[in-house]
């Protein structure tokens, strides 16, 4: 059969060429297999190779111990009273197999636990496996948790209140996937990646060699099967879309959304004219808060708007153009970053995490620099200019907004709940003013400034930012509106 | 393929001797010599000698295959026969089919032979599935301990505590005690209550209710903590408080009285409990106690009483319940594996067919506190800073690891954490729930509950009640049994307890017996604001048992124990939950019995220090 030669295949594998250990709930994953079927593998493999020393088994026995004879006998005899059943479960080496058999009264189930290339004699080893288990868990997702035996109940729930589109995909994407945002929150962005370098190397290294095998593998066991059309599809774009599987429909038809979108802003960014480029690669970081209502028409428009814009703002445009130098070269940076690591979807994810940071950091510095500015400008501009700029602003800033989002929030949703979505106005404020008093700015010196100062505000931007900007949509229009009044 | 079983003979060699023969569960094969001759493995497959068992085993027509070895040193002699067959056929037929023929034997087939080969071999068609439990709201017996906006105050004073506690257990105490004394006769008829410890009249048999404060030597003192020299540093905390210059004291709002006399020797008091105390004052003002009363066991949510006996019907197929505490989740734990193995039991997948069957029957994991290890000083840190770069294999981030072992519990079934003293929780109790983003992934369950550390937790067996209508019209009587059955499980951390613990002298004094005592006082952390960190709460002091629990759970005690306390109709299951990290315990309760069992996980030879039973 094929599939015994495929485990053959597998256990071969790992004990041999890779020298790595193998536990009957990683054969059972990889392979898809029901975890006593795998026990049953496992077993039949050492057998086979009991004298080739290829594999040592560890076991697991459980079953009744005659524990009460040596607990009972402390002070508290009488006051402990009531004798209760106990069951030991142990994990025992091979050549303790036997001796570990006398301690018990009865037992009632023993197996094959884990193969290993040498004998076991660190206990935590058996937990390596389990590493990248979790993530074959998390993109299999549910499906896989029947089949490999997993029990589950009615009583075990999702929430249903987290919004099911976008919190769950990345959410349930992997618990190491995870783990990397959330630092990345709490550390400053160079920290992210470090942080990030480390995690890949604990994991990558023994998964990047795993994964192609499984991935392989699971193909296999599909066409055979023609099982489920998740891992077709994962057969055929591996690398871009895993992730589908375990995604609802809703957050799927939003993550082609976003791929489609990002080279169209590309090439929108060659044919439009420069400064509404620019501007939207600074608008672009903030995410907009309704990202489905209309993806498709309003993106085109923001620009045709924009041209008609033009002839006010093309003063400006050297201001703004300057400022975003920086931009560029990062946005390329990243488009290369995700070719290169598109091998591994989780890579690939955790690169647009660390995109959207930089992104971000980018449209913040600039702003920070217009914001300078306008320190010095508002207060002899801010008659005459206030009064076409809110318009302006506005379209800019929504249609731009609307193309990227989708992005943003995506990631967001893997590692955050609730309590941040709360608006800050504050640094949506500080921008809408930042911005139409940089329009308006025509000073040439203003330009040397915006240049040299992103830099040192890059080192900044937190990932709060992105949810203030997004939250933003109509409060910058207000504050906008607000503002001349104060004034 | 044909799948082969294996199994070893061992044969003790003595010639002259009867021949003893056990099936072992399979064959292990050290590279031994394999001596020349060997008539046995010969005579199954026709083959001579065994040097090569790969070969002979493709000889697939074999019933069996029997290879011979012999053990060189043991003594008496000692030959073990491997018999190899088919999966399809009975392992003692072959054995004696092909080979036990000419050498009269016994064989001792264990039955583990059958959970390696047959049973394992089955993988069930339909999954075993949880039994659902619902958890229930709480009611005002059972308040939550969440402090919200009202009580966060920490402007008020402890004196608050109690007298509440005074006011609300008084009643409950003065009751108690004339029931209990009301056949005491001594001068002139029944004792009478004396409303203010004060008014005690000299030499007049009365009794006072009060709250017992202890006054001892060793119990930490602020002003002794402001005059220590502080160059010097602090003594570590003693793990007793309880010394032979102890002082009991009964106190009201008037004033305090000291108590002195034999029965005091008889109970274990702790700062905070309410009492009654017979007795009269004596010539040096002291109060010469006669006999003591508490105010007994809460009633219990009375909705079960009548169904005990479906209740113990329904044993073979109840729900359980199961609870954990002292994970201890630490840069370098030591129990990775037992946590491995407890996750891998808890979601049925390790074990037999009969585990994972038995792991379909608990319903949710109550983790009593300590799920994280405390914070080692600084020059552990780097020690251990050192070695993580080494291995790489394990995440730094104690929280990350636990979070991805919830996580692989909560897709499994639901859970209830409760912070402890190691977790990164405020110290004072009730300490509040972990935030939930804290804990990654597993907090997109609904079915995970971050819960308070006391917490009360009311569980009814079965699904949520629109379900089980529905299944009620399936099989009227179960559904109807379930739906009416609730617990109520108080589960703590054990930080109550330790602190109990520390004012009484342990060779009378059990953990389990002062559990009991906490419901006989209606109080499950007495000693509260006095030695045990404490909110300030103004106008209740929840730690009042208003209602005794089903089942209640102490977490990270050095020991496990268990005690059925029964008064009357009331039953209170008290289970104190050892650390999983030193003792690999989990311990299992039943929903409509109140059983218990313990499933100990454990390691052997492992370079761990072991917890095996040998």
């Amino acid at each position: 059969m094929a599939s015994e030669n495929k485990i053959l295949d597998y256990l071969t594998k790992k004990l041999v060429v890779e020298q790595t250990l193998v536990t009957f709930r990683s054969l059972s994953r990889d392979l898809e297999i029901h975890v006593n079927k795998a026990k049953n593998e496992l077993a039949k493999y050492h057998a086979e190779h009991q004298f080739s020393e290829v594999a040592h088994a560890t076991y697991w026995i459980s079953g009744e111990t005659n524990m009460k004879a040596d607990n009972g006998m402390d002070i508290d005899e009488d006051e402990e009273g009531e004798e209760v059943t106990e069951t030991t479960v142990m994990l025992v080496e091979e050549s303790d197999l036997e001796e570990a058999k006398e301690g018990f009264l009865s037992i009632n189930a023993i197996h094959v636990y884990s193969l290993s290339p040498a004998p076991l004699r660190e206990s935590a080893l058996v937990c390596e496996p389990t590493i990248h288990l979790r993530k074959v868990e998390a993109e299999k997702g549910q499906q896989l948790a029947k089949l490999v035996g997993r029990i589950s109940g009615s009583h075990v729930k999702r929430r249903s209140g987290l919004g099911k589109t976008k919190t769950l995909g990345p959410a349930v994407a992997s618990t190491s996937k995870a783990k990397a945002p959330r630092l990345a929150k709490a550390a400053t962005v160079k920290e992210v990646k470090d942080e990030k370098k480390d995690i890949s190397k604990s994991e990558a290294k023994p998964d990047s060699k795993e994964d192609k095998p499984k991935a392989k593998a699971t193909g296999k066991i599909n066409f055979e099967k023609a099982k489920p059309k998740e891992s077709k599809v994962e057969e055929k774009k591996p690398k871009a879309v895993p992730k589908l599987a375990v995604a609802e429909s809703s957050s799927k038809a939003h993550k082609v959304g976003d791929k489609k979108e990002e080279p169209k802003r590309g090439v929108k960014r060659k044919n439009t004219v420069r400064v509404s480029d620019s501007e939207s690669e600074d608008n672009a970081s903030p995410p907009s808060p309704a990202p489905q209502v209309k993806v498709g028409p309003p993106k085109r428009k923001p620009t045709a708007q924009k041209a008609a814009v033009q002839p006010k703002r093309s003063v400006i445009v050297s201001d703004d153009e300057v400022s975003d130098v920086p931009v560029r070269p990062r946005v390329k940076g990243k488009a290369k970053a995700v070719v290169v690591d598109s091998e591994s979807d989780t890579e690939l994810k955790a690169m647009m995490d660390l995109d959207d940071d930089q992104v971000i950091k980018v449209s913040r510095s600039a702003s920070e620099a217009r914001k300078r500015k306008s320190d010095e400008d508002v207060e002899m501009e801010d008659v005459q200019e206030t009064e076409p700029e809110p318009v302006i602003k506005s379209k800019a800033k929504k249609a731009t907004k609307k193309k990227v989002i989708p992005v943003v929030t995506e990631d967001y949703s893997s590692y955050e709940s609730a309590d941040e979505e709360e608006p800050e106005p504050e640094p949506v404020k500080g921008k809408g003013k930042r911005k139409s008093t940089a329009a308006e700015k025509k000073a040439d010196n203003g330009e040397a400034k915006t240049t040299s100062k992103p830099p040192s505000d890059a080192a900044e931007p937190k990932p709060k930012q992105k949810k203030a900007a997004k939250s933003t949509g109509q409060m910058d229009l207000k504050s906008w509106f607000a503002k001349p009044a104060k004034k | 393929m044909k799948l082969m079983a294996y199994a070893r003979v061992s044969k003790v060699a003595n010639r002259h001797s009867q021949h003893e023969i056990t099936v072992v569960k399979r064959c292990i094969l050290d590279k031994r010599k394999v001596p020349d001759g060997l008539t046995d493995g010969k005579r199954s497959n026709g083959k001579r000698g065994c040097a090569s068992v790969r070969s002979e085993s493709e000889d697939r027509d074999a019933d069996a295959i029997v290879t011979h070895h012999e053990t060189p040193n043991s003594r008496p002699r000692r030959v073990d026969f491997v018999v190899e067959f088919p999966l399809s056929q009975n392992p003692s037929e072959v054995v004696s089919k092909s080979w036990m023929q000419q050498t009269p034997c016994m064989i001792n087939l264990l039955p583990s032979i059958h959970l390696l080969t047959e049973s394992n071999r089955l993988v069930p068609s339909e999954a075993p599935v949880r039994l659902p439990t619902t958890v229930l709201p709480l009611t005002d017996k059972t308040p939550s301990f969440i402090i919200d906006k009202k009580n966060k105050s920490f402007r008020h004073q402890y004196a608050n505590i109690y007298f509440v506690r005074l006011r609300a257990l008084r009643g409950f105490v003065e009751k108690e005690a004339r029931k209990r004394w009301k056949d005491v006769k001594d001068t002139t008829e029944f004792p009478k209550l004396v409303p203010r410890v004060l008014d005690v009249v000299k030499g007049e048999l009365c009794f006072v209710v009060g709250t017992i404060y202890m006054d001892m030597p060793l119990k930490p003192n602020v002003l002794e903590d402001v005059a220590r020299d502080h160059s010097i540093p602090a003594p570590p905390p003693r793990t007793k408080i309880w010394s032979e210059d102890d002082n009991v004291m009964v106190e009201d709002e008037s004033g305090r009285i000291l108590l002195v006399g034999e029965p005091l020797k008889k109970v274990q008091l702790v700062t905070g409990i309410i009492v009654g105390v017979l007795g009269m004052e004596n010539s040096s003002g002291e109060f010469s106690v006669v006999d003591l009363c508490f105010a007994g066991f809460a009633p219990q949510e009375e909705s079960d009483d009548g169904e005990r006996m479906d209740v113990d019907v329904a044993e073979s197929q109840q729900e359980y319940l199961a609870t954990i505490s002292g994970l201890d989740i630490g840069p370098s734990s030591a129990a990775d594996a037992q946590i491995q193995m407890m996750v891998e039991y808890l979601t049925g997948e390790g074990g037999g067919p009969d585990n994972q069957v038995a792991a379909s029957q608990i319903s949710r994991l109550i983790i009593a506190g300590n799920s994280l290890a405390p914070i080692a000083g600084t020059d552990i840190d780097d020690d251990v800073r050192r070695r993580r770069r080494d291995n790489t294999s394990f995440s730094p981030h104690p929280t990350l690891n636990l979070s991805a072992h919830l996580l692989d519990l909560a897709h499994s079934m639901p859970i209830h954490i409760l912070p402890g003293a190691s977790d990164p929780s405020g110290t004072i109790l009730p300490q509040q729930p972990f935030p939930r983003a804290m804990l990654g992934t597993a907090s997109t369950y609904s079915s995970f509950n971050c819960e308070t550390n006391p917490a009360y937790i009311r569980l009814a067996p079965g699904v949520s009640d629109k379900t089980a209508a529905d299944e009620a019209e399936a099989s009227t009587s179960k559904g109807a049994s379930s739906k009416s059955l609730t617990r109520t499980v108080l589960a703590v951390s054990g930080q109550t307890l330790d602190d109990m613990f520390k004012y009484v002298p342990s060779p009378p004094a059990t953990r389990i017996g002062l559990a009991e005592a906490t419901l006989r006082w209606r109080h499950m952390a007495p000693t509260a604001p006095d030695t045990l960190w404490c909110h300030p709460f103004f106008t209740t002091d929840p730690f009042i048992l208003v209602q005794t629990p089903d089942i209640y759970i102490i977490g990270n005690q050095p020991k496990f124990a268990t005690r059925l306390v029964t008064d009357g109709t009331r039953r209170c299951r008290i289970v104190l939950v050892p650390s999983f990290a030193e003792t690999g315990i989990l311990v299992l309760v039943g929903l409509r019995t109140l059983d218990v069992k313990v499933i100990r996980f454990a390691v052997k030879g492992m370079g761990i220090p072991e917890n095996s039973p040998a």
